[in-house]
């Protein structure tokens, strides 16, 4: 009954764990008590965010560097949003476009990210829901795969695609908005 | 003779002064990092940074360490399955959920237990799955059991706490097994007897596996003078000074909360609401959102200094709080009996947890 299933390769990988826990355990706790606005689910929503990092430790390189941070701030970001949907406290409304159609990669975001002020890209992006927000943060701040960001963030690979999609729309339309609505 | 319900729930005056921070990521005029981008490599990258500059902006009004260890201390349930968590790990395990963990750490064998393919396994071998399921839910019962005797032998709870509601009385394993029945994840149904089994026998200090890691993760162990501390604080909590510890407690959270009177109808009731204000929003921006007191529990007056009498107690068992409770609910001062001026402290049922709200009535 007992099956294989992976082994963590080294010494270094399971200190690893330990300080990550160490370091980031409070940071983390506070991320999440500030979506889920409660102390015990924000401990639920750290447990979780460490038990899928167990599964993604190769992403982290250096303990002590704000891109492990940030990497740890995604994933219990993700779990405290899973957690809230659990406890029937939020409804997240999946932005709806009107087509079915395959996401296209080029869409005009790009013209907007590069003419538009830096700043209000940055607004932008904080105005998100959470829910893009991090599917946007796994796939470029993170450099993840669908894969790897459906592995991260629990979904399957091809929500994080269409999430993906839908998050760039949604943040073209952010853009579009501060530009009085010139598309 | 009209009454006005003024807030005054208490906080911590260093917290909040140090939770009122002036904001420190102003939009930049300048636009340096636009025009830095637009000589970057292209528009993902531009994404990413600015991604990032947003997430560090957001992370900007995070307390510094010290300040979240005093506000919060990691409950010992937590702490428990950190521990189990990172001897899986070192063991070279991967598990699908908390409730997955072993109790003991493998061996370094290589050979690692799913316990989803365990249950199908179970399912081709049936008589000896169910005897194994038996045994473990007979461990289950016992470590309950003696977790729960070993409670009550303390001594610490008040007549009052026995006599409302014995059901919250604090019970580490029985609170633990119930929120683990209660658990909505598929996997913790599926598993809720191992969990059981884990947390039961986790509390009876049967896993010499459990107390191994301990010499060796001394970091992920919060301190014991803390986490009993917190332990024999809860049960504090049951005496009848509990309510001065709830206060203490409710003032350590790390966020600024306001109470105000909101509208008191035709009939006498009255609502009130809790604001929530971000400290990186502490600009004179509206609060970002409104809760309403609800849920009252129990309503304490003021006889004299350091004498409360308990007005109401709500005829509501615990049973009845669930994920779907509304709520939304208002009061009648007359239902609270919150009929005199003076001085009122209610107290919420919130979730799994208590608040203490003080409020003062004034005559006008």
């Amino acid at each position: 009954m007992l099956l294989f299933l992976a082994m963590l390769d080294t010494a270094e990988e399971q200190n690893k764990f330990t300080l990550l826990y160490e370091k980031y355990r409070y940071l983390m706790w506070y991320v999440a008590k500030d979506i889920l606005k409660d102390k015990d689910l924000a401990e639920d929503a750290v447990q979780e965010a460490f038990l899928a990092l167990t599964k993604h430790l190769d992403q982290v390189e250096t303990v002590d560097s704000p891109r492990t941070k940030r990497f740890l701030v995604t994933i219990v970001k993700s779990r405290a949003i899973d957690l809230l949907r659990r406890e029937k406290r939020a409804e997240f409304t999946e932005y709806e476009d009107a087509l079915g159609d395959e996401p296209d990669r080029n869409d005009i975001l790009d013209t907007y990210l590069q003419t538009e002020s830096y700043e209000k890209l940055v607004e932008a992006i904080r105005s998100l829901d959470e829910n893009y927000r991090v599917v946007l943060e796994c796939r470029y701040l993170h450099e993840l795969s669908e894969k790897e960001t459906a592995s991260v963030l629990g979904l399957a690979e091809k929500t994080v695609n269409v999430r993906t999609y839908r998050a760039r729309k949604k943040l073209k339309e952010v853009l579009a908005q501060d530009q009085g609505g010139n598309v | 003779m009209s009454q006005r319900v003024r807030d005054g729930s208490k906080r911590n005056r260093a917290d909040r002064e140090n939770m009122i921070q002036v904001s420190q990521n102003p939009i930049i005029e300048d636009d340096f990092h636009g025009f830095l981008h637009r000589n970057s490599e292209g528009a993902e990258q531009l994404l990413a940074e600015a991604l990032a500059d947003a997430m560090d902006r957001d992370l900007a009004g995070v307390p510094p360490r010290e300040q979240l260890e005093q506000q919060h201390h990691f409950s010992k349930k937590f702490v428990r399955r950190m521990k189990r968590l990172e001897s899986a790990v070192k063991d070279g395990q991967q598990t699908q959920t908390v409730e997955e963990l072993p109790e003991k750490p493998q061996s370094g064998s290589g050979k690692l237990v799913d316990f989803r393919k365990s249950g199908a396994a179970a399912k081709r071998y049936g008589g000896l799955a169910a005897a194994f399921v038996c045994v473990i839910g007979l461990m289950a019962v016992v470590g309950v059991m003696t977790q729960s005797l070993r409670m009550g032998s303390k001594g610490t709870e008040s007549i009052m706490e026995e006599a409302a509601l014995p059901e919250l009385a604090v019970d580490d394993a029985a609170e633990e097994a119930t929120e683990e029945a209660d658990a909505d994840d598929a996997v913790a149904e599926d598993h809720v007897e191992e969990s059981v089994t884990d947390d039961a026998a986790a509390d009876t200090g049967t896993a010499a596996g459990a107390g191994a890691p301990e010499s060796e993760s001394g970091s992920l162990e919060e301190s014991k003078g803390a986490s009993s501390g917190a332990q024999s604080g809860e049960q504090e909590a049951l005496a009848p000074d509990w309510q001065e510890q709830l206060l203490i407690e409710s003032a350590k959270a790390d966020e600024l909360v306001t109470w105000h009177f909101q509208i008191m109808y035709e009939d006498g009731s009255i609502g009130l609401t809790s604001e929530v204000v971000n400290p990186s929003h502490s600009t004179g921006a509206a609060p970002r959102q409104s809760l309403y007191a609800s849920g009252v529990f129990e309503v304490y007056y003021e006889q004299s200094p350091d004498e409360w009498e308990c007005v109401y107690r709500t005829k509501r068992t615990r049973d009845n709080y669930t994920a779907t409770t509304d709520w939304d609910e208002w009061y009648t001062l007359e239902e609270l009996h919150m009929t005199q001026a003076g001085t009122y402290r209610l107290v919420r049922q919130v979730n799994r947890y208590r608040q203490v709200l003080q409020l003062t009535l004034e005559e006008r």
